[in-house]
């Protein structure tokens, strides 16, 4: 089997990102698929309903009520945000290292994950 | 008016079962072909169900997140991804993709036209680059550029076939950083996942055995593809119950597709691939002229 082993890399540096990537992608299709089944129950599937946009501040409300909405929100925020957990898990890595420079970079590429996130909060 | 769009309306659940069958189809031959599912899911999307390019590119971008971190799980268990690598292009990948992002939803939220056109030459390039075929491993050692060296980039690559170990040393860090960020921009503009770009910077120029190449492009896929699915789902619209149906089934392809990439990498079936995408990019032509519905 081919590899590689870089020079220096936190020994748990490989665990850590398979079983963030495997905990989000497993839980975002699970939560998905039951808000796609939610969706079907009640009747309400078109796969050509309106935009709109994606509001957290209802989400508790509509996981609460079993709305399909909440678990298709949940699922998909899950899903796009699992890179951002497994560079912030990198983070705290590098950081417990003392590897400053991967310290500062994945520092950087979190800063700037985050602010997509801001924006859309900024009313 | 001429068009290709699949009859919807009818039967919702009908509708629902055949976007997922395309979605499944997308994710398999772009897992198989290894040039992402964006490149095949924005064009089908478009042409089949007649969705919205920028509503396209959003279901794109986020099940493209899902079909690199469902990749790299076994790419980093298998040693093939070179995190540090991979991480220090993030910096300018992410940064590429929030910007083309941005753009989509802000400058161009009226000018599907544009992005219909500007999506055209990508798929061209996709489709001679599956025609060339794999590219060989990096035969020949540059010395490591000081960037490089500082920050330990170089690795160690076993090849398959012979077994041979060989270290490996990163070279041009700023061609390097330069093209990431550019194919962060294609990424978040046009919701593809950017590989396109990423893998020949890395395998023609920083000296990257194509594997590693393929797989460390693959590890920053999602971030890239990340950086601009947030902007969209926060900034910019997405119709949820499209994007649902389209993520899981893209996902659930490319494991398919990654699976059988070992019997599927025939050279008809790449062909085949080929002329599917030319045929996308002719109509998507059609479309941006409004010659086609």
């Amino acid at each position: 089997m081919g590899g590689v082993s870089e020079l220096e890399v936190p020994p748990a540096m490989r665990t850590v990102i398979r079983r963030t990537l495997q905990v989000g992608v497993g839980l975002s299709c699970l939560l998905l698929v039951v808000g796609i089944g939610l969706l079907v129950h009640v009747g309400a599937v078109s796969i050509h309903a309106p935009a709109q946009h994606a509001s957290l501040a209802s989400l508790p409300g509509d996981l609460a009520h079993g709305n399909a909405q909440g678990f298709l929100l949940l699922g998909v925020v899950v899903l796009v945000f699992t890179p951002l957990v497994r560079v912030l898990f990198s983070l705290g890595l590098f950081a417990r290292a003392d590897d400053v420079p991967f310290s500062l970079i994945t520092l950087f590429v979190l800063v700037v994950l985050s602010i997509g996130l801001v924006l859309g909060l900024v009313p | 008016m001429l068009s290709i769009a699949i009859p919807t309306g009818t039967s919702p659940v009908l509708d629902l079962a055949i976007l997922c069958a395309v979605s499944f189809g997308a994710g398999t031959i772009g897992a198989l072909v290894g040039v992402g599912g964006g490149i095949f899911l924005v064009p089908a999307l478009v042409l089949l169900f007649g969705v919205d390019i920028h509503l396209a590119i959003a279901a794109s971008l986020i099940s493209v997140v899902g079909t690199s971190s469902g990749a790299s799980i076994a790419h980093v268990a298998d040693h093939l991804t070179n995190l540090r690598l991979g991480m220090f292009l993030e910096t300018a990948t992410v940064v590429g993709g929030l910007l083309g992002a941005i753009v989509t939803v802000t400058v161009l939220a009226s000018r599907s036209d544009v992005l219909i056109f500007a999506l055209i030459p990508v798929i061209l390039v996709a489709a001679v680059l599956m025609a060339i075929g794999r590219r060989k491993e990096s035969g020949h050692r540059r010395p490591p550029d000081r960037l490089a060296e500082r920050l330990d980039l170089g690795g160690v690559y076993t090849d398959p076939r012979t077994g041979d170990r060989e270290v490996y040393w990163v070279s041009a860090t700023g061609i390097g950083l330069g093209l990431s960020a550019v194919a962060g921009f294609a990424s978040g503009l046009l919701g593809i996942g950017g590989g396109l770009f990423k893998v020949p910077a890395m395998n023609a120029f920083m000296n990257i055995p194509f594997r590693v190449a393929s797989a460390t492009s693959t590890f920053m896929i999602g971030v890239t593809a990340s950086a601009g699915a947030i902007v969209y789902l926060f900034v910019g619209d997405v119709s949820l119950p499209l994007v649902a149906p389209v993520a899981v089934s893209v996902v659930a392809g490319s494991f398919l597709g990654a699976h059988a990439s070992g019997w599927a990498s025939t050279r008809g079936l790449r062909y085949l691939f080929v002329a599917v995408l030319l045929v996308a990019a002719v109509f998507m032509f059609l479309r941006g002229a409004g010659w086609v519905a």
